[in-house]
């Protein structure tokens, strides 16, 4: 909603409220399918402690993978990361 | 004479849930804008010019060097950008000739008018803090965002979020690096590269929060 007041001849109000609500659903659908399938070949017991070309182990690759997606998904289906619901911004001269 | 100036607020937004399952919120975001001007003309043995100075103060709240993005289940890894800093600036300007017409000092139509009117009238400014000769001329300490509270926040910042450039040509934005963020321009990809060491701690300083630069940071 705007509103736009004229005080004075040479005076004006300008005002800007929004209220909003977000909600994230479906996030990662395709890396969701994807980790589905690798994942039970890397929880083998044997690839365990099989070091990648990045240094880490599987089963640190496994952890920080879900980590990230715990991260990432976190507020899904209840809201939306960084949205502020309530915004107001006036400007006056 | 003239004042003016703006105000917004954000409510808190959710920035995450902890493994506990409670969600994370970033602070309330409030922000100040002011100006002052007064506008006349010279003294008639100068011409009688139309004259107008305008000083504008610009984000004079600051109430956090930064703005949280995200956060980790584990409650300490955030994402977060840098706010911009607060400024202070004054200008002069002076018509050679041509008198404005009365229109160009009216209200703007819409409210993004009113924002472009104020932003251009700042043209030709200089931050005066950064004029030393002008410091030292009216004999005063100006307004600097560097020494008040809360200027300076040493924070763990783990790495950059990613590298982000600058619409203009050749400015890369800064990362922080060696104790300091850095400034705009020169910067090449062995400066944040050099950011790969976790656990360092940097100070997060207003004056180079510029770049808006996502970086990942610890409680």
């Amino acid at each position: 909603m705007n509103l736009t007041a004229n005080l004075t001849p040479g005076w004006r109000l300008l005002g800007r409220v929004s209220v909003s609500d977000s909600v994230e659903i479906n996030l990662l659908k395709r890396s969701r399918q994807s980790a589905a399938l690798v994942l039970p070949l890397w929880r083998t017991a044997g690839a365990q402690a099989v070091v990648t070309n990045a240094g880490l182990t599987v089963a640190q690759e496994i952890a920080a993978n879900e980590a990230s997606l715990a991260a990432t998904t976190a507020v899904e289906d209840q809201g939306t990361i960084g949205h502020r619901e309530f915004e107001f911004r006036a400007f006056t001269r | 004479m003239f004042v003016g100036g703006g105000l917004s607020y954000g409510s808190s937004p959710v920035v995450g849930r902890s493994t506990a399952g409670s969600l994370f919120y970033a602070p309330v975001r409030r922000e100040v804008d002011l100006l002052l001007g007064y506008r006349g003309r010279l003294p008639a043995r100068l011409g009688q010019r139309p004259a107008e100075e305008q000083f504008n103060a610009a984000n004079l709240l600051q109430q956090s060097p930064y703005t949280l993005l995200r956060r980790d289940p584990d409650g300490q890894n955030f994402r977060a950008v840098l706010n911009p800093p607060p400024t202070h600036s004054l200008s002069f300007r002076l018509s050679l000739g041509v008198e404005a017409t009365a229109a160009e000092h009216l209200p703007g139509t819409t409210f993004a008018d009113e924002e472009c009117a104020s932003r251009n009238q700042r043209a030709g400014e200089e931050r005066l803090e950064d004029l030393v000769a002008v410091a030292v001329g009216i004999g005063v300490l100006l307004p600097d965002q560097r020494i008040r509270r809360h200027r300076l926040q040493r924070l763990e910042v783990l790495r950059a979020e990613r590298r982000e450039h600058h619409p203009f040509i050749g400015e890369v934005c800064g990362l922080p690096q060696a104790g300091r963020w850095g400034r705009r321009g020169g910067h090449t990809k062995g400066d944040w590269r050099s950011l790969g060491a976790s656990g360092k701690r940097f100070p997060v300083r207003h004056r180079d929060a510029g770049s808006r630069l996502p970086f990942v940071g610890r409680l």
